[in-house]
């Protein structure tokens, strides 16, 4: 290979010569935009018993009383009807918990629909119509002062969320690649997610799963965290502090 | 800890002034469309401040961007091939190709896997090691996408020759 003959051919490519300041001009308004965008609501509502209950959460499935149940969460938290009457619809599913570092982490469930929340996704620059939600919430640690400062959100948390696909490497399909997002709301000692993505019914009928785990910085999966197996399982590595919550069908 | 978080100026032009190149090219080896490849690129700035990250370091944060925009790129082109919308190659096939655009073309015909491999070797000058810490991918892995991708882009490069 030769190359400078490599290196001049891409060298000769032609961008727009205001890529970069049309570029920092689009980044700067929806920095600013973000910055008048409430986007860690606080209920207003009386709180349920969202007391640390971490005997009950060891116990069984029966913790689930002691949170929002999902349905509750989306309509009552998020304000989101939609994606609580698709709760609803699909009727209760087990909550899985699990305990990540410092946190207890309860998986309350998943959906997948058309149009069910008040706002349209954007997937590159596309509406995206079938999106897929998955509520959970997150206590202990320090989330409760965190949610005085309207500052629990993953990042701060130190925990990266994302669905798999059985089948699919863990760096190639995930909450990166399907334009996840989410929605936090602290209440108490608990904060809830509304976790968003492009719909994962796509995927079916390979096994969907959501994967929490500790992590520094953003926490992009990567062959560091997870491996996959040649019948296509996904698992957590040796020394990853997280669990992976499979996804149930309705 | 790198952080891009907030979206503050500072952060705003150290991303676009650092990055913009290497990834609009990288993006340019999936996609024949410059202006495609600008969408993506802006597209991956655009996610990266509304997530509100950090990286552990600088490399860290160069591998998201760099995965992130071959993503992007893919996904571009996959709904470009599904709605048969028509490819600046083809645009092209009716003069003869430059030599650079014969290169470019051979590139992007490429397996996507091989490409970014191809790419990040002989125009960025990475290691396979480098490059495999930037894709996740064993450095043994890496050289045998770089040996495949050449030997492809040798046999295509010959039959335009």
């Amino acid at each position: 290979m030769d190359e400078k003959r490599f290196k001049k051919a891409f060298d000769a490519l032609s961008f727009s010569p205001d890529f970069r300041s049309r570029t920092e001009a689009l980044l700067r308004e929806r920095a600013a935009g973000k910055e008048n965008t409430v986007t860690f609501k606080r209920s207003k509502r009386t709180i349920l018993a969202t007391a640390a209950c971490l005997a009950a959460l060891a116990a069984s499935v029966s913790a689930a009383v002691y949170w929002l149940s999902p349905s509750q969460a989306a309509r009552e938290l998020f304000d989101e009807p939609g994606v609580a009457e698709a709760f609803e619809k699909q009727g209760d599913t087990a909550v899985q918990p699990a305990r990540i570092g410092e946190y207890e982490v309860v998986f309350e469930g998943a959906v997948s629909g058309e149009n069910l929340t008040r706002h349209a996704m954007q997937l590159n620059g596309e509406i995206v119509s079938e999106s897929s939600y998955m509520v959970f919430a997150v206590s202990g640690g320090s989330i409760a002062e965190l949610n005085k400062t309207h500052s629990a959100t993953p990042t701060t948390l130190g925990l990266s969320i994302t669905p798999l696909v059985k089948g699919h490497a863990p760096w190639e399909l995930n909450a990166w690649t399907l334009g996840g997002g989410y929605t936090a709301v602290g209440q108490g000692d608990t904060v809830y997610f509304l976790f968003e993505t492009s719909s994962l019914e796509q995927f079916a009928p390979e096994e969907v799963c959501y994967a929490v785990y500790a992590c520094e910085g953003m926490g992009v999966p990567s062959t560091a965290e997870f491996s996959m197996a040649e019948d296509g399982t996904i698992t957590l590595n040796d020394g990853v502090d997280g669990a992976i919550f499979t996804v149930e069908q309705p | 800890m790198v952080s891009a978080h907030n979206g503050t100026e500072e952060t705003i032009c150290r991303l676009v002034e650092t990055y913009s190149d290497m990834l609009l090219r990288l993006a340019a080896t999936r996609l024949s469309s410059t202006a495609d490849a600008e969408d993506a690129v802006q597209e991956v700035f655009l996610y990266l401040l509304e997530r509100g990250t950090s990286f552990r370091d600088a490399e860290h944060e160069k591998a998201w961007l760099i995965r992130a925009t071959l993503h992007r790129a893919s996904d571009f082109r996959k709904r470009a091939e599904a709605r048969n919308l028509p490819l600046e190659d083809a645009a092209l096939s009716a003069t003869p190709p430059d030599d650079a655009q014969a290169l470019l073309g051979a590139v992007r015909a490429l397996p996507e896997k091989y490409g970014a491999a191809v790419y990040l070797h002989y125009y960025e000058g990475y290691t396979m090691k480098e490059i495999g810490k930037l894709l996740g991918l064993p450095a043994a892995t890496v050289g045998t996408r770089l040996k495949r991708g050449r030997e492809r882009l040798k046999q295509m490069l010959e039959v335009n020759d």
